[in-house]
């Protein structure tokens, strides 16, 4: 009975040992066994036609919601994406733009939306860089915060350090900044704080916020719901020109096919000078033409800007 | 044939055939579409014919921000264009070569790349199954109603089907993601999809484990 008892307590202490061992060698046998293929695919499709889709973004210094229209435009940019390949590029204008008037004459740019209408901004962008758009898309600073505000915020990665004109506690650092929307909104409006070119630069900034609201868009987008929260929100904070709120809403779901490392832009370059009393930039037409034919059919620039 | 009950958290009412893809749908396959309705989501008791297909479950985000009249309404429109996709895509005799049929609701623009995806977003590629039955139909539904007007909606998909194959196999399949629709012209239709699909096929075989470390580890 005590060697049993021994043989029994040497085979305890050797328990933790065997039962590893049994757990973790399997047998020298054959065993059935089921193995399982799972094919994972993903697919995404939108409604827009084949090839370049696009939309004029104007920005209207006159900040009240249904005013826009008769304020001057800030920003202007003219984007096109490209959903098939997941390429969007932007080419922006300065607002001092020295252009042809539709109706005769010359004048800053920015003076089309209030002497005229959006589709009269539309034609002139159409003749200067030779793309016409299909959506002309207007909003001020009451909807733009709207917009952000419901983004919850936006990050955009700036190329420059700078103060902002109106808001002389925001610092902009290079790099990643979190704003929410009214820092966005001083962001965007910002030209003073360059010495050089202010306008041209403001306009690079713009398209570092519209790449910064894109991602903003896709991150929040995966929360169920979202999309229809934003598509209410685009439709109260923009006027829409010839769009109508499916429009709207089919664009707001055609973002999600972008792909943001496929975003480029580039702003039409010009040389400053004084016309009468005004600042003005003339732009390089020959530079314009060449964006607007790189981009036309893939929304991607062939060369550097 | 496949059976495809429709339960949604809102009062029963028969549904209506919805125009000539409804009306095929329901002729050649004799398809018969029900609403249940329970408030609590409970799955209706199950009928005679097995197997049965799972009820389309559909149920609204945010819903008490609609009133009950359109939510109703427009869970019914929007449950129509889905169950015909998934009558179209999926369910219905096999074998079958008419997957296509599942795409009549997309607007032309997406049938595009739809018809290049048909593979992920219908059962074509059993064409030779003996049958394929939904399992799990659930949707979650959000809309876009500014001022009242039927401008879109997303519909939260999370699918699972069993694929019969002509030697008996059974390939369990799901479809998960996001679809959307707009109204053209009074109409529901598809205008996205951004959707993920797995197809589970069971490989049956023998294999011989060696007893060795490395092979454990």
């Amino acid at each position: 009975v005590r060697r049993t008892i021994l043989i029994a307590r040497h085979l305890l202490r050797l328990l933790p040992v065997l039962l590893l061992l049994v757990v973790a060698v399997p047998g020298a046998a054959v065993h059935p066994a089921t193995m399982s293929l799972t094919k994972l695919e993903t697919a995404d499709g939108y409604d827009l036609p084949a090839g370049v889709v696009w939309i004029l973004v104007l920005g209207s210094d006159n900040p009240t919601r249904g005013q826009e229209d008769k304020g001057d435009t800030d920003a202007i940019e003219l984007l096109g994406i490209d959903v098939d390949s997941g390429a969007a590029a932007a080419i922006g204008i300065p607002r001092d733009t020295w252009v042809d008037l539709p109706g005769g004459g010359q004048d800053r740019i920015n003076t089309v939306l209030r002497t005229n209408d959006q589709q009269a901004v539309a034609d002139v962008v159409a003749d200067l860089v030779g793309i016409d758009a299909s959506y002309v898309l207007l909003t001020g600073g009451d909807g733009f915060r709207d917009m952000v505000d419901t983004l919850g915020g936006v990050t955009v990665d700036s190329k420059f350090a700078f103060t902002t004109d109106d808001d002389p506690t925001l610092h902009v650092h290079v790099g990643p900044n979190t704003f929410n929307s009214q820092q966005a909104l001083d962001f965007a409006m910002t030209r003073e704080a360059f010495p050089l070119q202010g306008d041209i630069v403001r306009a690079h900034n713009h398209q570092a916020l519209l790449l910064g609201l894109l991602v903003q868009f896709q991150r929040q987008a995966g929360k169920h719901g979202f999309i229809e929260t934003m598509g209410l929100s685009a439709i109260e904070g923009l006027d829409p020109g010839n769009a109508t709120p499916l429009d709207l809403y089919r664009l707001l779901n055609a973002l999600m096919g972008v792909d943001p490392d496929k975003v480029s832009g580039c702003v039409v370059p010009g040389s400053d000078k004084v016309i009468g009393d005004k600042d003005v930039i003339i732009p390089d037409k020959a530079t314009a033409q060449r964006y607007g034919q790189e981009v036309r059919d893939d929304a991607t620039f062939d060369h550097a800007c | 044939m496949g059976r495809m009950a429709r339960q949604r958290n809102a009062r029963p009412r028969a549904l209506g055939a919805r125009g000539a893809v409804a009306g095929l749908v329901a002729g050649a396959l004799a398809l018969v579409l029900l609403v249940s309705c329970t408030s609590d989501g409970s799955n209706p008791p199950p009928p005679a014919e097995s197997p049965q297909n799972a009820a389309l479950k559909v149920s609204t985000i945010s819903a008490d921000q609609l009133d009950e009249k359109t939510r109703n309404r427009v869970e019914s429109e929007v449950s129509d264009v889905i169950a015909d996709y998934v009558v179209g895509g999926f369910l219905g005799d096999y074998p079958r070569t008419d997957f296509v049929r599942g795409l009549a609701d997309f607007s032309s623009d997406l049938a595009r790349p739809a018809g290049a995806d048909l593979d992920v977003l219908t059962a074509s590629r059993y064409a030779k199954a003996t049958s394929v039955r939904a399992t799990r139909l659930d949707v979650r539904l959000s809309f876009l109603l500014p001022d009242g007007q039927d401008v879109g909606a997303s519909a939260y998909v999370d699918f699972a089907f069993e694929v019969t194959q002509s030697d008996g196999t059974k390939v369990p399949i799901t479809l998960t993601g996001r679809f959307s629709l707009g109204v053209r012209d009074g109409e529901w239709q598809f205008i996205t999809y951004q959707v993920q699909r797995t197809d589970d096929e069971g490989l049956p075989s023998e294999t011989t484990s060696e007893a060795t470390p490395e092979s454990s580890s």
